[in-house]
């Protein structure tokens, strides 16, 4: 079922998929769900965190100096 | 709060930033840092580091990344060599515990502050809790199945680029990635979510 979310099937797979899809409920609900969930997965990314470049590179930098 | 992100920095322009930093120049070298700082803390915790674990891993994945950049053949792109040294390390601090400790809310860090322009404030608050939870569940999550969901469906990796962050076939990871879904899918409950938004 991820790998027809994902568009990861052959052609012949896929339309195999889809005629089951087409007769199956529960296999529809199902992907309808991990639909909704892989889409709300994504928004996750946009949510903020604190930043930390600046302190990150200064840490870098100290690693850096110290072990080369 | 504003981030410092220009992750989306053209792949050559980058290629030579790293060509150059691989030479010695470090200048190059932080600049590639202060690109990609934000995005790879952000990254681990997600995947499950609290804030002090996420920084420190980040930093001494930027260190090693540094000794090791005369290692680095291009065939990859920089910040998935980045996830790889990172993920790494995360997965081997997180496998060694035995539940998902600190399993606090992703948006912790200010989820109230998150822009969102749908113009009803009750679905608004709606959705803030729905991410909130999804964010909880997917700290609940194993390891194994975590890293390929949130590799792939949080960070939005392709197929090929998180399986080999992870080291594994792509059929393995289809494999634990579906998994991961379905355990994620029966943590959360099963909706109603509804249809996926359209954004």
């Amino acid at each position: 079922m991820s790998d027809y979310l994902d568009g990861d099937l052959q052609r012949s797979e896929r339309q195999r998929a889809e005629r089951h899809l087409d007769e199956c409920p529960e296999c529809r609900e199902l992907l309808a769900s991990l639909r909704g969930l892989v889409s709300r997965l994504a928004r996750l990314l946009a949510e903020p965190m604190r930043p930390v470049a600046a302190t990150v590179l200064a840490g870098v930098r100290e690693g850096i100096r110290a072990g080369g | 709060m504003t981030m410092i992100d220009p992750p989306e920095a053209p792949a050559t322009d980058e290629l030579a930033l790293v060509r150059r930093a691989a030479a010695g120049d470090i200048p190059a070298f932080e600049e590639l840092v202060i690109r990609h700082a934000d995005r790879l803390y952000a990254a681990l915790r997600r995947f499950g580091l609290d804030d002090g674990e996420a920084q420190e891993v980040a930093q001494e994945t930027f260190i090693r990344a540094w000794r090791a950049l005369d290692r680095f053949e291009g065939r990859s792109q920089f910040f998935t060599w980045l996830y790889r040294i990172g993920f790494n390390e995360a997965h081997r601090r997180l496998g060694s515990r035995r539940s998902p400790a600190g399993a606090v809310p992703i948006e912790e860090n200010g989820a109230h502050e998150v822009a969102d322009h749908r113009p009803d404030p009750a679905a608004r608050a709606e959705q803030g809790e729905f991410l909130a939870a999804l964010g909880m569940a997917l700290r609940e999550l194993p390891v194994d199945l975590r890293a390929p969901v949130v590799l792939r469906d949080v960070e939005g990796l392709s197929t090929g680029e998180a399986a080999s962050v992870l080291d594994l076939g792509e059929a393995a990871f289809k494999s634990r990635l579906h998994r991961g879904r379905m355990a994620l899918r029966g943590l959360i409950g099963q909706g109603p979510w509804g249809p996926p938004e359209p954004d």
